[in-house]
């Protein structure tokens, strides 16, 4: 007990004695800074951890967000940037004509064939009236 | 010595990351002794008490940096272990619960390892009305002074002293009581 305490009590009370101090085990108090002090660097460290973890966490999900939108823009802007930018008609119709010669072996013999006999089916009057009623009365001759 | 450190410099030093822990380290020793009183006085083992320390100071490790200064150092350090002692009481399930800023009773039965007169104490201490009782309770089993027991309870320091007097008053007129019986 303090000795302000201990002072006070004995000059208003003859009775009330100071308390005993309660009894810890020997060497308890040399012990206990070390212990608590680990106990608080432990916490630490697995606090650390922990932040470290999402951390990682936060960052691999950052990264795979990332490539997402990277080949999403990628394939969105190729495809397009290609047709629109890079190509233009023009220039495929231009390219196709002076290259005719290698687009011959995509036109399948089979493909030919069917299309001249579809042609074939057609009667010749049918096509008159067809082209007549296209034509809007035009000779037939005049649009070539 | 480490327990001569004045709290300013306690806390100056616990500002640095560098000497953080050494700012631990002094807190502790200064005042290891004067904490486990207060816990132990309320609690019915050692080795609770000593569980309820450790978890005392890591609480005022972990919230150092928000200390205002406000209060003193030691009032703000014996509030957090007052609330472990009750949260400790709370996770043991048990009914000795003492909640400060609800003015609750102590339970007589808090208190072990008291000789006959002690026991006596306690007994009488516990039909004591609240606030004498609160104002006993923290200056004689605490030891606080009457400018920490103001600070924590916002009564003034004459106040104060004349509960305790009275408190005093009362229990030895009492004890007499029990001794000519």
């Amino acid at each position: 007990m303090n000795k302000e305490l201990s002072d006070e009590l004995k000059a208003i009370s003859s009775n009330l004695l100071p308390k005993h101090e309660l009894k810890t085990p020997e060497g308890y108090f040399d012990g206990f800074p070390d212990r608590v002090l680990k106990q608080w660097k432990d916490q630490h460290r697995k606090r650390d951890n922990n932040e470290l973890t999402l951390s990682k966490m936060i960052a691999a999900a950052a990264v795979v967000t990332g490539i997402s939108i990277a080949v999403a823009l990628m394939t969105i802007t190729g495809s397009a940037g290609t047709l629109e930018n890079e190509i233009t008609s023009a220039d495929a119709y231009e390219y196709i004509i002076t290259h005719l010669d290698e687009f011959e072996p995509l036109i399948e013999e089979p493909f030919v064939e069917a299309a001249r006999s579809d042609f074939q089916l057609l009667e010749t009057e049918a096509v008159e009236e067809y082209l007549l009623e296209e034509l809007d009365g035009q000779d037939v001759e005049s649009i070539f | 010595m480490k327990e001569d450190i004045t709290d300013e410099a306690i806390l100056a030093l616990t500002t640095n990351r560098d000497t953080l822990e050494e700012g631990f380290r002094c807190l502790v020793m200064k005042y290891q002794r004067q904490l486990y009183q207060v816990i132990r006085n309320k609690l019915s083992s050692h080795a609770d008490a000593d569980d309820v320390l450790q978890n005392t100071f890591l609480k005022v490790f972990r919230h150092i940096a928000r200390f205002e200064g406000r209060s003193g150092l030691y009032t703000w350090m014996y509030r957090i272990a007052t609330n472990e002692v009750n949260n400790h009481y709370k996770r043991e399930n048990r009914n000795k619960v003492i909640f400060l800023e609800d003015n609750e009773q102590y339970q007589a039965d808090g208190y072990v390892n008291m000789d006959h007169l002690e026991q006596q104490v306690e007994i009488i201490v516990s039909m004591l009305p609240a606030r004498q009782q609160m104002v006993f309770r923290m200056r004689y089993y605490d030891e606080l002074s009457y400018k920490e027991i103001a600070a924590i309870l916002d009564l003034s320091e004459g106040a104060l002293k004349s509960s305790f007097h009275h408190a005093v008053k009362k229990i030895e007129l009492k004890l007499r009581a029990e001794q000519i019986e």
